[in-house]
């Protein structure tokens, strides 16, 4: 049962019904709920009678079969003291703050030399304001998942993003050891970062299991989802540039302004890609949010990347546009020698060969001209895309028979990007048998601890601990013959002191516009990758072009509307919160360019997850206003929006 | 095109024009049509008319498929030198279809070329939309 109000305290509920259906084992709700011994935030779930947000969890119907637990949940009544609801974001709001930090740990603002200072003086400058909506995740397996408890402790069959991240939060919120807790995830059907963390369907299945000691299964419907499993905060983004005549930038400035839930703080990285990825002497880069009665924000794909590199690609192409300078060769021009924000050396930075290698693949200089054919209005945009390239400590062990195969046990996870089957190409690799004869086994809390599949981190970090794996079992089988055993562990990655790590793209996209309409098109959308070493080409080219698609769908399409007045998400389905589809994608390719980065990791191999989707806006905003003249600045690019300037 | 739509009910089988198969919001904005509890659709009849022949439906729409129609306008012309009917219905514009009486009136004994882009402003002079939905006035395709 889920809150209809966004703001206010439970003053009564009614399970009285519900609980006679037959069928119903029972209610929980904050009266009678099991104390939870560690829980904050939004896993506090059922535990006193406040209400944060639309949506959230207020009582908790367990039955025989879903069906009666729906039907009953339908039963249940609660009465509210309800309080107008504050959701809605606004650049002035009197009650924004500085966070500690953003995510994951970087430093709210930064400044170098003076900004505005540099602003005011330069001889050419834009100054724009880009915002993009709330965005849902939304994989296409809903969140679900089954507690058990036994003598031993409680297991939990889940679809998640990483089982010894859900374990460490399940010990915690129930004051549990680890060792009582075991989360199995063998096969997950997507997640987009909205399965990294414990949501409270999970502590709330759990709690159900506990208190009726039998197996609970909850699965989240569609609906469900759009408040219980995460979102991106939606974002107001002021970017001002200066820059000589020639192009040379003499200062960014970027001013974000998002939102976060009251009981749960998630700040978004909005500008951080903004802080290294071209050279100026002066810099200012800054978070404000307003904590608000919304879902709890959290990771979707490229948590800031996606949002960030949006504004600041669009503001590139505006000051472009504003020095006359194709802006290929200003991006080429805005070069740094170094990361300007950690004064290191890039490990390899490959953004200039994949402009000059998307341009020639795309027909830039043919595509970029303006024309009308027919009905359409046509151009084209191009944007630049970037992730970090980082990795976590990840451990391992490997088994081999003697027969000659061999087993490899790593908590991975395989969320629907092929890490199951690239894992197994490493190893093979690098034992140098044939794939048929290793398997590797993840998904499972009980295996050796790996980090989750987060920040395109996953084949970097769990790569290197099956490479030293294999390697410390290649030595014992020398020295000692088969069977043997090995085990590994990684840490994080040393180099990074050393050297700015990240992945480099550029996406080049066509569109043409119905010139009476506004509808949008997107017949041509190429992204040129420099991502290290591409270990599966059919796993990496369907993990970039995925990005690709979700970053169309971001500028086109996706877009969660929020009720100012009951806080609520108006269009919590699929009919109505719109992801591109198969139609709205036309000729779409990703390539990359020969890079081998041996200080990232062993593999030499950068993270592809996040990438493909950071820039595709961008680069689609570009294009509309190439064809039109119509600069869209808000996501996403509706026909009205584009309209509204014809 | 006067289609009959056949419904079928607790109380057996009755025939509504499509016309009067919709409904204005009233006190009950839930209902879209002019059906009972219980009662269901189970048979459209269209005559054969000619206008079949030489007809368009037009649907602009947020994404490329699997979205309800923005605007949406089916267009049916029986001419020869002139216009001698035209059946135009909207979507998208009104609480259920609009038929654009008004516009099919206007374009009766008209020429072809050209006419529809006057009559259309004609049918819509008057449309009062809201601040969200002011953009849709000028979109129905000609």
């Amino acid at each position: 049962v889920q809150s209809t109000i966004a703001r206010g305290r439970i003053v009564a509920i009614d399970t009285g019904a519900a609980t006679a259906l037959p069928g119903v084992l029972t209610v929980l709700t904050h009266l009678d709920a099991p104390r939870l011994a560690g829980a904050e935030g939004d896993l506090a779930v059922l535990q006193s009678d406040a209400v944060a947000y639309h949506g959230q969890v207020v009582a908790l119907v367990i039955a025989e079969t879903p069906e009666v637990a729906r039907h009953a949940a339908a039963l249940v009544t609660v009465e509210y003291a309800a309080r107008p609801p504050r959701v809605e974001l606004r650049a002035d709001d009197p009650r924004l703050y500085a966070p500690d930090h953003i995510m994951p740990q970087n430093v709210t603002d930064t400044f170098e030399g003076d900004a505005d200072a540099a602003l005011a003086a330069a001889p050419v400058s834009i100054d724009c304001t880009y915002t993009t909506p709330n965005e849902h995740n939304q994989p296409m397996e809903p969140h679900a998942c089954v507690a058990r408890w036994t003598a031993d402790g409680v297991t939990i069959h889940d679809s998640n993003q990483g089982s010894h991240t859900i374990r460490s939060k399940v010990a915690d919120v129930f004051g549990l050891p680890e060792e009582r807790v075991r989360v199995t995830s063998p096969y997950v059907g997507g997640g987009f970062g909205s399965k990294v963390f414990a949501h409270p369907h999970l502590i709330a299945a759990v709690m159900a299991s506990q208190a009726v000691g039998r197996p609970v299964k909850i699965a989240l419907t569609r609906q469900q989802m759009f408040s219980l499993a995460g979102h991106r905060t939606p974002t107001i983004q002021r970017l001002r540039l200066g820059a000589e005549r020639d192009g040379r930038l003499t200062a960014i400035a970027h001013d974000v302004v998002e939102h976060t839930a009251t009981i749960e703080e998630f700040a978004e990285q909005t500008a951080l890609a903004t802080r290294m990825m071209y050279a100026t002497p002066n810099r200012r880069t800054t978070h404000r949010l307003a904590a608000l009665d919304v879902p709890v924000p959290s990771i979707m794909r490229a948590p800031g990347e996606a949002p960030g590199m949006y504004a600041l690609e669009c503001a590139i192409d505006e000051l472009a546009l504003a020095c006359g300078i194709d802006p290929v060769e200003l991006r080429i021009l805005n070069e740094p020698d170094i990361d300007p924000e950690k004064g290191l050396p890039f490990s390899s930075r490959g953004l200039v060969q994949c402009l000059r290698e998307g341009a020639r693949r795309f027909g830039w200089e043919e595509a970029r001209r303006a024309r009308r054919e027919g009905r359409w209005l046509c151009g084209a945009g191009v944007a630049a895309s970037t992730y970090p390239a980082r990795r976590r400590a990840a451990s391992a062990t490997a088994h081999a028979r003697d027969d000659g195969t061999y087993r490899f046990r790593i908590d991975a996870i395989d969320i629907g990007t092929g890490a199951r089957t690239v894992l197994t190409q490493i190893a093979a690799d690098e034992l140098d048998v044939p794939i048929e004869r290793v398997t590797v086994d993840i998904g499972d809390s009980d295996l050796p601890a790996a980090g989750g599949a987060g920040g395109s981190m996953g084949t970097a970090s769990w790569g290197s601990a099956i490479v030293e794996a294999a390697r410390a079992l290649r030595r014992r089988i020398d020295a000692d013959g088969l069977p043997a055993d090995a085990s590994a562990e990684v840490g994080g990655n040393p180099e990074a002191e050393r050297y700015s790590m990240h992945s480099f793209g550029a996406q080049f996209a066509e569109v043409r516009v119905d010139a009476d309409t506004g509808e949008v098109g997107v017949p041509r959308l190429l992204g040129v990758f420099a991502v290290g070493r591409v270990i599966n080409q059919h796993t990496g080219r369907s993990q970039l072009i995925g990005g690709m698609t979700m970053g169309l769908s971001m500028a086109l399409h996706e877009e969660a509307v929020i009720d100012p007045q009951f806080g609520h998400y108006a269009n919590h389905d699929f009919a109505e919160y719109h992801i591109a589809v198969n139609a709205d994608v036309e000729e779409l390719d990703a390539v990359w360019i020969d890079e081998e980065d041996f200080h990232v990791n062993a593999m030499g191999a950068k993270g592809i997850g996040e990438v493909g989707i950071t820039g595709t806006a961008a680069a689609i905003a570009n294009a509309v206003h190439c064809a039109t003249g119509v600069r869209v600045r808000d996501l996403p690019i509706r026909p009205d929006r584009v309209l509204a300037g014809l | 095109v006067d289609a009959l739509v056949r419904v079928q009910g607790p109380a057996g089988e009755r025939t509504v024009a499509i016309a009067d198969l919709y409904r204005g919001p009233g006190d009950e904005p839930q209902r879209d049509t002019t059906l009972e509890h219980g009662e269901l659709i189970t048979a459209v009849d269209l005559e054969p008319l000619p206008y079949a022949t030489r007809s368009r439906y037009r649907k602009v729409r947020d994404r490329a498929s699997y979205s309800f129609a923005l605007v949406s306008a089916a267009a049916a012309l029986t001419s020869r030198r002139l216009i001698e009917d035209a059946r135009i219905a909207l979507g998208g514009v009104a609480h259920g279809p609009w038929r654009a009486r008004r516009a099919e009136e206007l374009l009766r004994g008209g020429r072809r070329r050209g006419a529809l882009p006057a009559r259309r402003r004609a049918e819509l002079a008057a449309a009062e939309p809201l601040r969200d939905n002011a953009f849709k006035v000028p979109l129905p395709p000609t």
